[in-house]
């Protein structure tokens, strides 16, 4: 029985015949993208709690999203998957040279996604616009805001403005702690109330005004300040939780990017299969499951755009 | 019910085990084995690969215990040793043991035999999971080369966050990346198990013909596929927000530690159903064919194993009463907690339904199952002080809850465990063990375990916290009777382990049918030849054992007629 | 149990048994202490006793079967008997449901309550850190120990510095987790049976010293005897009234420090951080200190200035496990520590 068809080399051995080998390598590909859309969608809860917890934040950092790169992207994986879609069914109908060729163009939207998408991460970059409160600068490269929960008690977390400063003694005579941090960081003793409206985010000292302090602070230590004004009036002043659009930004995007990058390696495992006629309207599952994938990776870029680049 | 077609095996095969070519003979070699496409074979791999973990898992409870035999210093100084010694017990044991114990050892080597099937349906991807498991556990096992994991199996934010909390920046990368391999390992065995029932199936066997033990199976795999993802994603966000500082779940970053929760409990609530629910499917094969009496509401028992894979996603945050989360939350996951628990009171009642004028044989795969029934018992029982919002607010993070979950997860589901290995054991390996032996092992561990855990219920409604290096010298008494109890269950072990050995060296070969089950494992040789089956025979009913009869001479059943 | 006397480690002092356990004979709960900790007992009692009922009613049938239906021979016949009942199944799924659903009820009923302070409560802010309390009382005086008075409803508003914790005060059935990044909120009033001592623990897992952060609760009879209490426990004379070191030694009691660094012996005595008085030593005798990124530094005020205002700055080699928090202390507190480092010099 096992072997009672023995016509196509491709049939393993525990099924009884091509259809149900095939079906059941669809079936088990519609399963694993369950398990890859339940993956994504825990993304989706982080970020609309997140987004909830801090409207500011992604209200912000959206504008700082390249839209026109993003449309770009997602009309390059459209079209990726439309040839995919295209391969497929030459893979079906025999046509080798065509199955190769399609494949081969959804490679190649792989490739410019991915390219395109380097350079909104560079941009990011050299913009200081990334993930987490360590790295991000504001787009004028100044960090300005937040806390580190370690230091939060001893860094520069949120200077007052000088006249405040002066009317409080007891941090005015902190002036020895300045010695320690020759880099402009000021050590001060913060009272309890201060320390709670760091913590939970209460009533920080109004944004305008810490960024006037900031230049003060470092006037002629970089370059940085010369676009300041210009991208505040631009964007307005970065929220003390900016970062944390940025840290899902990434994260999205990079485990997206990682999708992506594996599609294309198995984009061109069924290539090279495709090129050495493995498949043909008997066997093609591999062309099938690869090209559900695909879908796949698309499918969640057709989620993440709107979400991350058009907030309103 | 046609039985012609079993005939056509050859009588001598299903007489005389292991003198008629197997899975064993098939091929020899190492490398037959590590490279191996064959469910039993990657079945019994797994079990080697569980059992060290088990004893490995085993050691670092027993060395929990022993430290606490006295108030303060015991066998260490160190408090952070302690800490090791629980989480490493713990993430080992449910990651490692029992989360691919039933599904990924016993339903690799039994499910494709149940259905009649010669193998899973992707068994690349079979031999690609256990691969996987193996990596995902060497990377949580070298945690030990790096001073061990001191967060708690639950990973909780911001103790988790280095710096904040623990220290151990290495080990917990490794942790938390073995911990995401391994989810991949039992998502894999999920989809595989998915399809195969689906695709499968001989003609005959309608769902509803399906074996429980299959059911059992199919829920649990819905789970996996299901609810792992989202704990590889929360593992996954824990590991770079350690690197690179994201502020998800760091407070000091802007982050939201109860966030982290939620999204542990929401795999890990449902996972406590991955361990469970294929116990229950053993449970139900093992009571009736041990009592030689048709199961009792078929289908009752295969629906409130779908009711509680799904009631499973629903509940955790029955986990979280005490933090903070909103009163409007914490009672509906107190009535969703609730809701879950009738359709275990149902499989119970089943279960005892069935036993009702059975023919009951008292045997080593019996005694684990009236373990089980004992064990879940209390175990499914006390839940329900813990789902009861008020009370459970005494409870929290008590030895009230360390002792629930030991009574679920070891008492039952590992009862059931090792019930199933005894019950299949001559299917797979050919040779029947020692039964004496069996029952006392069976027993020490039963009594052992009880001993171990019975005490903590009253320590923990006393007030004992949980995870104390150091404790009231008032508790001392329970303490030392719990730790007492722990060796008891060590050397119950011990023996259950020396019985399943000495089968191999001087058991007796193995007849096919040894208890009169009806199932299609039964009909095909022991073991199994490498394609299960010559001919699939057409069975109806699996439950209905009226067609065998006892041949003395064989020590086991055969077909009338 | 006389063998388990035999086993028992040194004779154990009274004074460590915590009240509410220290009777003899055995309780299953603790006592009631409060208004509310009946809420607790009484959905616990009827669950306990369905339970009982439950689980002898299964094991009980369970033996009975086995006895009763052994098999007593391999060639006996299968069992015969209905294959199913819905009618009785039916009965064995609604009649625990109705049962759920009361407890459910009960338990909600109860949780309602318990999470509700009412209006008048005495409120006390407890900041909890690795692996201290601190209760911060009305008027601002700061003590490591909890007290109240009889039949005074409080209300802890709690957070945390570092970690998760958790208050856990059995007697009074109070337990709610300390969350940084939020405030939680528990409360409790006492009855007149409360008169003493309590234990509080921290019941979620928070590291090293976890199963030492305990500390007790004390029930005054009156208002007065509580302030009285209140005056003398933590109305210090500010640092102007004493030499300084004095000062830094109060200071080392309150503000946790005391939790990871000795001030007894050069050694770490099982603390995280270094020896006080080994950096007293270091300090006068203008030794270096070594730290992990392989630099070292001169031991002096504005070492010791740096490691109080930026713990993490340098890590001293050898300390990698420690993990100071920062902390709110002015310039003349910290000259006060190190006047008081100073006085440890051995």
């Amino acid at each position: 029985m096992s072997h009672g068809h023995g016509d196509n080399p491709y049939l393993g051995h525990h099924w009884d015949n091509m259809e149900q080998q095939f079906s059941s390598a669809k079936l088990g590909m519609w399963l694993f993208m369950a398990q890859e859309i339940l993956f994504f969608s825990g993304l989706f809860c982080f970020y609309a709690v997140l987004r909830f917890n801090n409207p500011e934040a992604f209200e912000y950092g959206h504008q700082l999203l390249d839209k026109i790169m993003g449309a770009v992207n997602t009309i390059v994986l459209l079209l990726s998957s439309l040839t995919m879609a295209l391969g497929v069914r030459a893979a079906q109908t025999n046509q080798k040279r065509a199955t190769c060729i399609f494949l081969a163009l959804t490679f190649l939207g792989g490739c410019g996604f991915m390219v395109i998408k380097g350079i909104e991460y560079n941009a990011k970059g050299t913009h200081g616009s990334l993930w987490g409160l360590a790295n991000f600068k504001g787009e004028d490269g100044v960090q300005k805001v937040g806390f580190d929960y370690g230091k939060a008690f001893s860094t520069d977390l949120a200077p007052e403005p000088p006249a405040e400063r002066a009317a409080k003694p007891e941090v005015a005579s902190d002036a020895e702690t300045a010695a320690i941090e020759p880099g402009g960081m000021v050590a001060e003793a913060l009272d309890q109330k201060e320390v709670r409206s760091i913590l939970f985010g209460e009533a920080l000292p109004p944004p305008g005004k810490h960024g006037g302090h900031e230049e003060d602070e470092h006037a002629g230590d970089d370059g940085h300040d010369h676009g300041h004004a210009g991208h505040v009036e631009q964007w307005g002043t970065p929220p003390p939780t900016a970062h944390i659009f940025f840290s899902v930004y990434f994260g999205l995007t990079a485990l997206h990017g990682i999708h992506v990058v594996v599609g294309m390696g198995l984009i061109a495992w069924v290539f090279v299969n495709a090129r050495r006629g493995k498949y043909s309207s008997k066997y093609f599952t591999q062309v099938e499951v690869v090209g559900l994938y695909w879908h796949l990776v698309d499918l969640i870029w057709i989620f993440l755009f709107p979400l991350l680049y058009l907030i309103s | 019910m046609s039985e012609s077609q079993t005939a056509s095996a050859s009588p001598q095969s299903v007489k005389f085990g292991l003198e008629a070519p197997n899975f064993f003979t098939a091929s020899k070699g190492l490398a037959s084995w590590l490279l191996t496409l064959d469910h039993k074979r990657i079945g019994i791999m797994y079990l080697i690969a569980i059992t060290i973990a088990f004893a490995l898992g085993g050691a670092f409870a027993l060395m929990v215990r022993t430290e606490l035999f006295f108030a303060g210093p015991t066998i260490t100084s160190d408090p952070n040793q302690y800490n090791v010694w629980f989480t490493v017990h713990a993430a080992m044991m449910i990651f490692m043991v029992i989360i691919p114990g039933v599904p990924a050892a016993l339903g690799n080597i039994i499910l494709p035999l149940m259905l009649g099937a010669k193998d899973v349906a992707f068994p690349r991807l079979n031999l690609a999971s256990f691969y996987f498991w193996i990596v995902g556990s060497l990377f949580l096992g070298s945690v030990l080369f790096f001073g061990g994991v001191d967060t708690g199996w639950t990973f909780y934010t911001p103790y988790s966050i280095i710096g904040t909390g623990s220290t151990m920046a290495t080990s917990v990368y490794l942790a938390l990346f073995g911990v995401f391999i391994l989810g991949f390992s039992s998502i894999l065995t999920g989809v595989n198990f998915i399809v195969t029932i689906h695709k499968l199936r001989p003609r005959v066997m309608t769902w509803f013909r399906m074996p429980l033990f299959l059911w059992a199976i199919y829920s649990t795999a819905v789970i996996q596929v299901l609810a792992t993802p989202v704990l590889a994603i929360t593992v996954l966000l824990l590991m770079v927000e350690n690197f690179f500082g994201l502020g998800l779940f760091d407070p000091a970053l802007g982050g939201d530690p109860v966030l982290f929760q939620h999204f542990f409990w929401f795999y890990s609530h449902p996972a406590v159903y991955i361990m469970i629910l294929p116990a229950m499917g053993i449970m139900s094969e093992l009571i009736s064919i041990h009592s030689h009496k048709h199961v009792f509401g078929y289908r009752f028992i295969a629906y409130s194993s779908v009711a509680i894979a799904m009631f499973g996603f629903i509940v955790w945050g029955h986990h979280m009463f005490t933090s903070g989360m909103s009163g409007l939350l914490n009672a509906v996951f107190s009535f969703l907690t609730f809701s879950v628990s009738i359709p275990s009171a149902i499989k119970m009642f089943n279960w005892l339904s069935t036993m009702y004028r059975g023919s009951i044989s008292i045997n080593t795969p019996m005694l684990w199952a009236l373990g089980f029934m004992f064990n879940f018992a209390i175990g499914g029982l006390t839940g329900l002080f813990l789902g009861t919002l008020s009370v459970d607010i005494h409870l929290h993070d008590t030895y009230f809850v360390v002792a629930h979950f030991h009574y679920v997860m070891m008492g039952s589901a590992l009862f059931a465990f090792f019930g199933g290995v005894f019950h299949w054991w001559p299917k797979f390996i050919g040779k029947m063990y020692n039964e004496k032996m069996g029952m006392v092992g069976a027993t020490m561990v039963f009594w052992g375990f009880n001993i171990t855990f019975l005490p903590q219920f009253i320590m923990g409604s006393q007030g004992m916290p949980r995870r104390y290096y150091d404790f009231d010298p008032a508790f001392l008494i329970w303490h030392q009777m719990s730790t007492l109890g722990s060796y008891l269950q060590a050397a119950g072990f011990v023996v259950c382990a020396y019985t399943l050995a000495m089968s191999l060296v001087k058991g007796r070969l193995a007849p096919a049918n040894p208890w009169g089950g009806n199932s299609l494992e039964w009909h095909c040789q022991s073991p199994p030849i490498l394609e299960n089956f010559e001919t699939v025979p057409d069975v109806e009913d699996c439950y209905d054992y009226t067609d065998w009869q006892y041949d003395r001479e064989l020590g086991g059943y055969v077909l009338k007629g | 149990m006389n063998l388990f006397n035999l086993l028992q480690a040194p004779p154990v002092d009274l004074q460590d048994i915590p009240p509410g356990v220290r009777e003899t004979s055995f309780s299953w709960l603790p006592p009631q202490m409060t208004t509310t900790a009946h809420i607790v007992d009484s959905p616990f009692w009827f669950v306990f006793w369905v339970c009982v009922f439950f689980f002898v009613l299964i094991v009980g049938l369970m033996m009975y079967f086995v006895i009763k239906y052994r098999r007593r021979d391999e060639s006996e016949p299968p069992g015969e008997g209905a294959t199913h009942n819905t009618p009785l199944e039916v009965a064995w799924t609604v009649i625990p449901l109705l049962l759920a659903v009361v407890m459910f009820y009960w338990g909600l009923d109860g949780y309602v309550a318990l999470a509700t302070p009412p209006s008048n409560c005495y409120e006390v802010n407890v900041t909890t850190q690795k692996w201290s309390w601190n209760f911060r009382y009305e008027g601002g005086a700061e003590h490591d120990e909890l007290h109240t008075w009889v039949g005074q409803p409080v209300k802890l508003i709690m957070r945390s510095q570092d970690v998760l914790h958790c208050v856990d005060i059995p007697d009074f059935r109070v337990k709610m987790d300390i969350v940084p990044g939020r405030y939680t909120v528990a409360w409790f009033e006492t009855t007149q049976d409360a008169l003493g001592e309590h234990r509080l623990y921290c019941a979620e897992y928070c590291g090293q010293d976890h199963s030492s952060m305990k500390t007790k609760v004390v029930v005054h009879q009156t208002r007065e005897e509580f302030e009285e209490w209140l005056v003398e426990a933590t109305t210090y004379p500010g640092p102007a009234d004493m030499p300084l070191h004095v000062w830094g030694k109060q200071l080392y009691l309150r503000k946790g420090c005391a939790s990871c660094h000795n001030n007894e012996t050069e050694d770490q005595d099982g603390k995280q951080g270094p020896s006080w008085v080994e950096t007293a030593k270091l300090l006068t005798e203008g030794g270096m200190r070594e730290f992990t990124d392989d630099t070292s530094a001169k031991v002096d005020e504005n070492y010791i200035n740096e490691s109080i205002m930026l713990p993490k700055k340098r890590i001293a080699k050898g300390y990698e496990k420690g993990n100071m928090p920062g902390n709110t202390l002015n310039s003349i507190d910290r000259d006060a520590i190190i006047a008081y480092i100073k006085m440890l010099r051995p």
